[in-house]
């Protein structure tokens, strides 16, 4: 988004927004931003934990057959 | 054997220690012992958007330590298991594999809504800065950073100036001299 080197992302543009407080933007299309930008972090933290499970696992399946 | 004599000896020994160390210099060049643990992560040749890219960091880590062949990944393990199924033998490995086999499921069902959620979300954030105004837009996208140092960062720089400041005035007068 945008013609800059760097993507202007979401987060940028709330930013923006928030520190501008003369531009005027509809209230339900913020409200739906920020329920999608809530929602896209807690399923990252997700994908995070998922992902330390999957390689602890992993680690213990490894001991097990080192064990064997 | 008296102590000129010792002095000698010791003086040929030194001189003897430095020419091998000059002579194993100019043969191989100063090799340290063991091998170096520093690695270069970005040089040069990396432009700004390599050095500025989301998890940049930690993805040239994961991408220079995959060329030295320093990571094993779960897939490398899967693949190797896939190739010598014996190795799964006792109950306990099954066991085990079925979780993992269950956690990468859920983490790709997780990455497909991640990608969904992401997907909406950047099509109604351009929708908001596409509705703007030409000089809105401009001024959104050249102080981004500002904004975000003065409206965020600044906070907390401020907040670490005034204890730094107020634990000043509190210690002053225990530095004042009567």
């Amino acid at each position: 988004m945008g013609n800059s080197i760097l993507p202007l992302t979401t987060d940028d543009l709330a930013r923006g927004l928030l520190f501008n407080p003369t531009i005027v933007v509809p209230y339900d299309q913020i409200e739906q931003t920020y329920r999608y930008r809530t929602e896209f972090a807690q399923l990252q933290d997700k994908h995070r934990t998922l992902q330390i499970q999957l390689s602890s696992k992993a680690v213990a399946l490894l001991k097990e057959m080192e064990s064997k | 054997m008296n102590t000129r004599s010792w002095v000698n000896m010791v003086e040929g020994i030194n001189i003897l220690l430095v020419l091998a160390l000059i002579i194993r210099w100019s043969w191989g060049g100063w090799t340290p012992s063991s091998p170096t643990t520093l690695y270069t992560l970005f040089d040069s040749t990396d432009g700004m958007d390599d050095l500025h890219a989301p998890d940049a960091v930690s993805n040239r880590i994961v991408k220079t330590f995959q060329q030295n062949g320093g990571i094993i990944t779960v897939e490398d393990i899967i693949r190797h298991l896939h190739d010598h199924p014996e190795l799964l033998s006792t109950p306990t490995h099954t066991a085990l594999f079925e979780q993992m086999l269950l956690t990468q499921t859920t983490l790709l069902n997780t990455e497909e809504e991640l990608q969904i959620v992401e997907l909406k979300m950047n099509k109604l954030a351009l929708e908001i800065y596409n509705s703007l105004a030409e000089t809105d837009k401009v001024r959104i996208r050249s102080r981004r950073n500002t904004d975000s140092v003065e409206g965020i960062e600044a906070q907390y720089w401020n907040s670490v100036l005034k204890q730094i400041q107020d634990t000043e005035n509190t210690e002053e007068p225990e530095h004042r001299t009567p």
